[in-house]
C-alpha cells in the first residue's frame, strides 16, 4: 500500500500540466489586491519619432478592475479610461467635454493612444472563452525554459485570427508572444522584461510591443509599482472618472 | 474696458505659465488655437482668428476640488458676421423681410407686421444690443473678442452623492452629433463642430449599485420662475446602458428671445449589436405652454429623436451613422421663418429642417494624419454640409488641421445651400 502510495506521488510530479493548469497558474500571478503605478509609453514609429506619454495605473482585485490615467503629454491630460470584468466593459472619460462614453466591442482591437497596443492587448480578457488553445510544447525563449501555447479564434471578430505565447516554467510569467492578422501573417511581437519580484508579486519593468506590419514599437515602462496598498471600490466606476 | 479685459487676460494668463507650484493637487493646462478661414464667394474674405483656453483644477482635499476653465477668443482680422450667408439665403431672406438699414442703424420693417411679430423683432434687436451673442464666443460665426469664464465650479464628494455647483458642463444624452434629451449645454449651431456651452447649475449626484446613478439638476436665471431643473436616473442592463429624464425647461435666454416653457420627458440608451456593433439612441417628448395655455394641455407637444451606430473596421477606418427626426421642423424649406431661427438659435431644435442623416468616417495613417469626412444631410430641402479634414500630429502637443465646409443645395434658399464655402487651417498648441 505504502509503494503505491509513493507511486502516486512521484507519478504525481511528472505528470505534465495540462494547458488550463498551467494558464491558471500564470493568471495567478495577477492575484494582488490592488497595484497603483506610474507608467512611461514610449511609442517608436518607423519614421524615427519618438512620442512619449506617461500615464498612472489603479487595479483591483488581480487586474479586474483597472483605472488608468493620462498625465503627459498635455493634449490628452487627464484622459482617463476605466476597465472592468477584465477588460470586457471598457469606458472612456474625456474631461474636456466631461463626456463619459463606453467603448463597444470594435473599438477594443484599435490603438489604444496611437500606441502599438490596441485596447484589448492593454486589458487582461479571457483570452479562452474566445480562442481554441493547445499546448504546442516547450521551448527556449530568451534563455528560459517555456511553455508555447496556441490559440486559434473561435470568430471572426476578435483581434487576432490566432497568437502564440511563451510562459516561463519557473514562475509561469508570459515572456512573450507572436500575433497574426485575420490573413496569418505575422502583426504583432510582444517580449517581456526586466521580470523581478516585488513582495510577493513577480512583475515586468518593461514591455515591448512591436508592430512587423508598421514597423513600429511601443515599450511601456513602469517607474514605480505599489502593491496591496489598498484602493476603494467606487475609484472603479463611472463616479471615479469624473472624481 | 476692451483694453481693460485684455490686460486682465495676459495678466492671468502669464500668473498661470509663471506658477511652478503645480503638483499632485494643483494641475494648470490649456491650449492656443489659431485659425484662419477663406470664405470663398463674391467678394473673397480672409478671416484670422484665435482662441486661448486656460484650465485649471485644485484638489482642495479628498472632499473637494474646484476648476475654472477660461476662454478667451481673440479676432485677428474681424468680418461682419453675415458674410458667411449667400444672397438669397434663408437667413438673408429672414433679415431683409424683417430688417432695415436706416441712419440709426437696423430696425424692424415695420410694413405688414402683425404686433406679435413686431413684438418678436424688437425683442430679438435687444438681445443683439444686450449681448446675448457673447454666449457664442467660440464661433466663426461671429467672431469678436470674448472673455468667457466657460467653467468656475466647486464640487463636493460625499459617502454616495457628489454635489456640482457653479459654471460646468452637464453630459446627458448619448447622441454624437445630436442630443435632444441635453437641454443644459446650448450647442452653436453655426458651428456644428464645436463645442458645447457651460452652464450655471447645482449638480446633485446620488450613486448606488456599480453604475447607476440619480442625478438632480437646477440651473437658476434671474428670478424662480426662469429656473431650468430636472432629474435622470441612468443605469445598465447587461451590455446596455439607459436614462430616463424629465426636466421643466424655462431660462432668462428662452425668455429673451420669446420661447414658452416646455416640460420634457427623455430617454437614452447606448450598447452594442452584432457582436461589437456600436449601437445608441436618444428621445424627448416636449410639452411647450403658450401664453394663455395650461400645461395640461398637449396640443402643441412634439418629439424629437436621434438613433445611430458606430463600427471601427480592424484596418482603423471608422464610421458612424446618424439620424436625427425634429418634431419643430419644416419640410418644405419655405416655411423656415424666424421663428424657426429663434428655436434654433436658443437651443431648442438642432437643424430647421425635420429629418437628417449624417454621417462620420475617419481614418489615420503614416502614424500623425488622420484624415475624416463629417457629411450633414437635411433630405427635407435638399441640401448638405460636407466637412472633410485633414489632421496631422505635428508634435504630441501640437496639431495642425486643414478643414474645409462645403455646403451644396438645389438652391440658396436652402439651408445649406444658402451658406458660403470656407476653407480654414488650425495650429493648436496644447500646454
Amino acid at each position: 500500500m505504502k509503494q503505491i502510495f509513493y507511486l502516486l506521488l512521484i507519478f504525481s510530479f511528472c505528470y505534465p500540466l495540462t494547458v488550463d493548469e498551467i494558464l491558471d497558474k500564470s493568471e495567478s500571478n495577477d492575484n494582488f489586491m490592488t497595484s497603483v503605478s506610474s507608467n512611461i509609453e514610449e511609442v517608436h514609429n518607423s519614421d524615427g519619432t519618438v512620442k512619449v506619454s506617461e500615464m498612472k495605473a489603479f487595479s483591483k482585485n488581480g487586474s479586474e478592475k483597472t483605472l488608468m490615467e493620462y498625465t503627459e503629454p498635455k493634449r490628452i491630460r487627464g484622459m482617463k479610461i476605466l476597465m472592468l470584468n477584465k477588460g470586457d466593459d471598457i469606458w472612456f472619460y474625456s474631461n474636456r467635454t466631461n463626456r463619459i462614453r463606453k467603448i463597444a466591442s470594435h473599438q477594443k482591437n484599435q490603438s489604444a493612444n496611437s500606441s502599438d497596443f490596441s485596447y484589448d492587448d492593454m486589458s487582461i480578457s479571457d483570452n479562452r472563452k474566445d480562442y481554441i488553445y493547445s499546448l504546442a510544447g516547450e521551448e527556449n525563449y530568451n534563455g528560459s525554459g517555456c511553455y508555447k501555447i496556441e490559440f486559434k479564434a473561435k470568430e471572426e471578430s476578435v483581434t487576432y485570427s490566432r497568437f502564440v505565447i511563451w510562459i516561463d516554467r519557473s514562475n509561469y510569467l508570459a515572456l512573450g508572444g507572436e500575433f497574426f492578422d485575420e490573413d496569418g501573417k505575422l502583426w504583432k511581437k510582444l517580449e517581456v522584461r526586466e521580470i523581478k519580484k516585488i513582495g510577493k508579486y513577480w512583475t515586468a519593468g518593461e514591455i515591448e510591443m512591436k508592430n512587423i506590419q508598421r514597423d513600429s514599437r511601443t515599450v511601456i515602462k513602469t517607474k514605480e509599482i505599489k502593491f496591496d496598498t489598498g484602493l476603494p471600490d467606487d475609484m472603479f466606476t463611472e463616479r471615479g472618472l469624473r472624481k | 474696458m476692451k483694453n481693460i479685459r485684455s490686460f486682465l487676460f495676459v495678466v492671468i494668463a502669464a500668473a498661470a505659465f509663471l506658477c511652478q507650484a503645480e503638483d499632485q493637487y494643483l494641475k494648470l493646462g490649456g491650449y492656443l488655437e489659431s485659425r484662419m478661414s477663406y470664405f470663398a464667394y463674391g467678394d473673397e474674405i480672409t478671416t484670422a482668428n484665435a482662441l486661448f483656453r486656460m484650465e485649471g483644477d485644485y484638489d482642495v482635499s479628498d472632499k473637494g476640488k474646484v476648476e475654472a476653465h477660461l476662454l478667451y477668443f481673440y479676432d485677428m482680422q474681424p468680418v461682419d458676421p453675415f458674410s458667411g450667408f449667400k444672397e438669397g439665403s434663408v437667413y438673408d431672406r429672414i433679415i431683409d423681410k424683417y430688417y432695415q438699414e436706416t441712419l440709426d442703424g437696423i430696425s424692424p420693417v415695420l410694413d405688414d407686421l402683425t404686433p406679435d411679430e413686431l413684438d418678436l423683432l424688437n425683442r430679438i434687436l435687444d438681445i443683439y444690443s444686450s449681448g446675448y451673442f457673447d454666449h457664442v464666443s467660440y464661433s466663426s460665426f461671429f467672431p469678436k473678442e470674448t472673455l468667457v469664464m466657460d467653467r468656475a465650479f466647486i464640487k463636493l464628494f460625499f459617502s454616495s452623492s457628489d454635489l456640482v455647483f457653479g459654471k460646468q458642463q452637464i453630459a446627458w444624452g448619448t447622441g454624437y452629433v445630436f442630443n435632444p434629451t441635453d437641454i443644459w449645454n446650448i450647442k452653436d449651431p453655426s458651428d456644428p463642430d464645436g463645442p458645447k456651452i457651460g452652464v450655471l447649475a447645482a449638480n446633485l449626484d446620488f450613486f448606488f449599485g456599480e453604475n447607476s446613478s440619480f442625478n438632480i439638476i437646477a440651473a437658476p436665471g434671474s428670478n424662480f420662475d426662469n429656473m431650468k431643473y430636472g432629474f435622470r436616473l441612468k443605469s445598465t442592463a447587461g451590455r446596455y446602458e439607459y436614462s430616463f429624464s424629465a426636466v421643466r425647461d424655462k431660462s432668462d435666454d428662452a425668455t429673451l428671445l420669446g420661447l414658452p416653457e416646455r416640460v420634457q420627458i427623455g430617454s437614452d440608451f447606448s450598447g452594442e449589436i452584432f457582436s461589437g456593433v456600436g449601437f445608441f439612441g436618444e428621445a424627448a417628448l416636449s410639452n411647450p405652454r403658450y401664453a394663455g395655455m395650461e400645461l395640461s394641455e398637449t396640443d402643441s407637444a412634439y418629439f424629437q429623436f436621434c438613433t445611430g451606430f458606430d463600427y471601427t473596421f480592424k484596418s482603423g477606418l471608422y464610421v458612424l451613422g446618424e439620424y436625427y427626426y425634429n418634431g419643430l421642423g419644416e419640410n418644405d424649406h419655405k416655411n423656415y421663418d424666424l421663428a424657426a431661427f429663434t428655436r434654433l438659435t436658443g437651443g431648442v431644435m438642432s437643424g430647421l429642417a425635420e429629418n437628417y442623416i449624417s454621417a462620420v468616417v475617419s481614418y489615420p495613417f503614416l502614424n500623425d494624419y488622420t484624415c475624416t469626412l463629417i457629411g450633414l444631410v437635411n433630405p427635407d430641402d435638399i441640401s448638405c454640409a460636407l466637412l472633410p479634414e485633414l489632421e496631422y500630429a505635428f508634435h504630441q502637443n501640437i496639431m495642425v488641421k486643414l478643414n474645409s465646409n462645403i455646403y451644396l443645395g438645389r438652391s440658396s434658399r436652402t439651408e445649406f445651400g444658402g451658406l458660403v464655402n470656407k476653407i480654414s487651417f488650425c495650429v493648436t498648441g496644447y500646454f
